[in-house]
């Protein structure tokens, strides 16, 4: 009888425990990364019987873990990517910010100029037309530089992130590890630290390493360890080794920035790579390429006074930057001018030296190009549409970001101030003469705009810029696509996690009702034993 | 075993879908409101490049449509200039072949003279023919100031030779005019002031004794002659000003043809097709209806709502 008794408590206490369970899981539908937790019962060893509820697991699968971290990576990877590319592609398809319309009534001002050269009021329109032109330039490397900025915000944003969320996961992995062994499994703090890894992998692409002790090690893209044991290791942001505006991440006060990918992180990196740097660099080069043009045709052109055509647009200049961790940085002089707006191309520039001699490689494609000259003022040395001039010694393995046209889009400017300014006139052989009527000039400069100024004059101003907006909804496209099959592979990850770790409440209802009618029949073995004692009682009563 | 359903996976499922279809009702809605099938770039890259292109070959088509219109009006100007010229001319012929009447004596041929005198300033008035910008038509590029002025028998020309062409199709240019001298200046041994003049010396000449009447004649048959080649040089001129204008004419009929080509290229290419459209737009709200509806179905099945 006292077995019965015995029986009856140890089925009520296992299933209150498995009746706490149930809740816990009821409580926790939409915990996010909460794994449903499942008593496991287990009949009571030795002579006595009854019922045990050994353990709670935990419907948890390492494979489909290792995989969500992949996928999430992925996933977030191509979803930042593609929001900013949207963003980039709207802005640029914009009729009211882009440049198609501005472009071609420019030239088609230049032509009413040639149509009545005299005219005062068409030279005011074509002047007008410049300023406009120029400040919707402008308005696109302003948009361009916005993306630049916020792109570093966020990047600061996630590194810091990762870093508050390392240190959760070194300080879950210490408690895991206290956690007794042959106690309940500390579910709850596996359920957070998994959490805690999503999150770090929908940020940056890691790989997970579980020790014996319970506790997991994070690795970052190439091997650093951003999680060991109890000790998290911080990421850091800094201004790249030009200083050329964009951030790297560092670890451990080293670079990383190329050995990272995936995650929001991997995408802002891809992001500005490959879209957002040649986006500064395509705009620059139509802007160089139209100023150069429009300016060497226009000063040989005679304007109404008769004097010789002026500047038309400011000229535009190449920016460049010394790496920080230059020796002679100090005493070298590195000048650059666009020489040839046909020949530039859209990569930036590392200039070397190597302690005897100067290299130029594109910083992207990282292709070396042959360079002429002798960098000299008198003799500079010219590749790839700009002319570098060197002074000063330099030590080995400085090195220089050349930028021709990084800048160039906010720098169109119209430099004329004065509609007789123009210079509509070809320069007559007979010498210079004012109040000319003639147009031969201005019909020139409008036949710019059909005329191939860059790529090695096969491309004009207007298709280019229907080039970079054709490149970047090309690639706005592909990401949206690339993104769409990511969100389709991660779902599907994601519906096979919860499968085995999600909640289902009905699944709960019917275990609630399971586990109420254990209890109740374990709360009747109590009564019967108790009955049985009082028929024992009640038989020896005199 | 059937896969297990979580709650949380039903309802995202639930939500995600409500989502994608009310992004595809969105996609449509933004292009029945504007009107274009190509939202950004990215809707279709080749057919936004082809668009963009064929802006631009609209863009141009206008330039050149405007040049022929200013060049049919800059013609137009000098034919008019020229006809006034060539009636003058033929009132001089007139006039000289007059006074040359055996009948005529000196005060009638003085009246013819001082006629003609007239003629040859309102010569000087259409060879400084002003156009709407108040410059000079027949000036070459110093455009500014009268190209004309009488000197001696003849007229000095202070214009230049420059002839302003205007673009009328890739590779066709066509000129707007032609300088003074080309026009006034170019016909026979000297300028058609020169003649006139001459004619006016011979109908004030003495014409009484035979010596007298054989000089003049001699002169009369000269002048006559430089009167006619310069008759001849102004109607070459408006022929020519006339094949021009027929170029004209048919560079504008190409534009127009080639205008039309692009717009209606262009409007296949960006203009929204209403009717897919709409009928999209409704089969869209009927999936999203669908969605809705399976969601709150889904979502009100419980097993809980029977344990009471």
């Amino acid at each position: 009888m006292s077995d019965l008794l015995g029986i009856g408590n140890s089925a009520l206490l296992a299933y209150r425990q498995a009746l706490d369970v149930t809740a816990h899981n009821i409580a926790n539908a939409n915990t996010p990364g909460y794994v449903r937790q499942r008593v496991e019962l287990q009949a009571r060893p030795g002579s006595a019987g009854g019922v045990l509820a050994s353990t709670i697991t935990r419907s948890s699968s390492e494979i489909l873990n290792t995989r969500l971290h992949a996928d999430n990576a992925a996933y977030s990877r191509l979803d930042r990517f593609n929001s900013l590319a949207a963003r980039l592609d709207g802005i640029l398809s914009d009729p009211d910010i882009g440049l198609s319309g501005p472009v071609q009534e420019f030239f088609t001002a230049l032509n009413g100029v040639a149509a009545n050269p005299t005219s005062l009021a068409a030279r005011q329109v074509v002047l007008a037309r410049a300023e406009t032109l120029g400040a919707r330039f402008a308005g696109i490397q302003d948009q361009l530089e916005a993306q630049s900025f916020d792109l570093n915000q966020q990047l600061r944003q996630s590194v810091a992130e990762i870093n508050q969320y390392a240190t959760s996961v070194a300080q879950l992995n210490q408690r895991i590890a206290l956690a007794p062994s042959g106690g309940q499994p500390p579910n709850d703090l596996l359920d957070q630290r998994d959490q805690l890894v999503n999150d770090i992998s929908n940020r940056v692409g890691l790989s997970t390493v579980r020790q014996s002790d319970g506790t997991l090690n994070l690795y970052l893209g190439s091997g650093q360890a951003l999680v060991l044991g109890t000790q998290a290791h911080a990421l850091g942001t800094a201004p790249d080794r030009y200083n050329g505006g964009g951030l790297d991440i560092t670890y451990g006060g080293v670079t990383l920035t190329s050995q990272l990918s995936g995650g929001s992180i991997g995408g802002l990196l891809d992001y500005r790579r490959e879209m957002l740097e040649p986006a500064f660099n395509q705009l620059g080069r139509l802007a160089a390429g139209l100023s150069e043009s429009v300016n060497a045709q226009h000063t040989q052109g005679m304007d109404l006074d008769g004097a010789s055509g002026a500047h038309f647009f400011a000229p535009i200049t190449a920016t460049g930057s010394a790496a920080a961790a230059n020796a002679g940085s100090a005493s070298v002089g590195i000048a650059i001018a666009i020489a040839d707006a046909a020949q530039l191309g859209t990569d930036d520039f590392i200039l070397s030296f190597n302690g005897a001699s100067w290299t130029l490689a594109g910083q992207r494609s990282g292709q070396m190009l042959p360079l002429a000259g002798s960098g000299t003022a008198a003799d500079p040395f010219t590749a790839g549409g700009i002319a570098i001039t060197v002074s000063g010694a330099a030590s080995t393995g400085d090195q220089f970001l050349l930028r021709p046209t990084h800048a160039a889009g906010g720098q169109l400017q119209l430099a004329l101030t004065d509609p007789r300014q123009i210079a509509a006139a070809a320069l007559p052989a007979s010498g210079p003469a004012a109040n000319s009527g003639d147009n031969a000039n201005a019909r020139a400069l409008a036949a710019l705009g059909n005329l191939g100024v860059l790529n090695g004059g096969q491309t004009s101003i207007g298709a280019g810029y229907t080039a970079l907006v054709t490149q970047v909804g090309t690639q706005a496209q592909g990401a949206q696509l690339s993104r769409d099959a990511a969100a389709a592979i991660h779902a599907q990850t994601l519906g096979e996690r919860d499968a085995g770790a999600g909640v289902n409440l009905d699944e709960e209802a019917a275990d609630l009702l399971r586990w109420q009618q254990a209890y109740q029949a374990a709360a009747q073995l109590i009564a019967t034993a108790n009955t049985l004692f009082d028929s024992l009682l009640n038989a020896t009563r005199r | 075993m059937s896969l297990r359903i979580s709650t949380a996976m039903l309802h995202r499922q639930g939500v995600e879908n409500m989502q994608r279809q009310q992004n595809l009702l969105a996609q449509t809605q933004s292009q029945i409101s504007s009107g274009q099938r190509l939202r950004t770039a990215a809707s279709s890259p080749s057919e936004w490049a082809s668009a963009a292109s064929l802006d631009r070959a609209l863009a141009q088509l206008d330039n050149y449509r405007s040049n022929a219109a200013t060049l049919s009006e800059r013609l137009g100007y000098e034919d008019n200039a020229l006809a006034g010229a060539s009636e003058i001319l033929a009132r001089v012929r007139e006039l000289a072949i007059q006074a040359n009447g055996g009948a005529q004596g000196a005060a009638a041929r003085a009246i013819i003279a001082t006629e003609l005198q007239g003629l040859r300033q309102d010569l000087l008035g259409i060879a400084n023919t002003q156009d709407a910008e108040s410059r000079y038509i027949f000036a070459g590029s110093l455009s500014a100031q009268p190209p004309f002025s009488f000197s001696g028998p003849g007229a000095a020309y202070d214009g230049d030779d420059t002839v302003r062409e205007l673009d009328i199709a890739a590779q066709r240019s066509i000129a707007d005019g032609d300088s003074g001298r080309a026009v006034f200046q170019s016909a026979g041994t000297q300028d058609v002031f020169a003649t006139v003049q001459q004619l006016i010396d011979f109908s004030l000449a003495p014409n009484v004794t035979p010596a007298e009447r054989t000089a003049n004649q001699a002169l009369f048959e000269t002048a006559l002659g430089e009167l006619d080649l310069a008759q001849t040089h102004f109607s070459d001129l408006r022929g020519s000003i006339g094949s021009r204008l027929n170029a004209i004419e048919d560079a504008q009929l190409a534009l127009a043809g080639n205008r039309q080509l692009a717009q209606e290229h262009l409007g296949e290419l960006r203009d929204l097709d209403y009717a897919e459209a709409t009928s999209r737009l409704a089969l869209q709200q009927t999936l999203l209806q669908a969605a809705q509806l399976s969601y709150q179905r889904v979502q009100g099945l419980s097993l809980f709502d029977y344990l009471r």
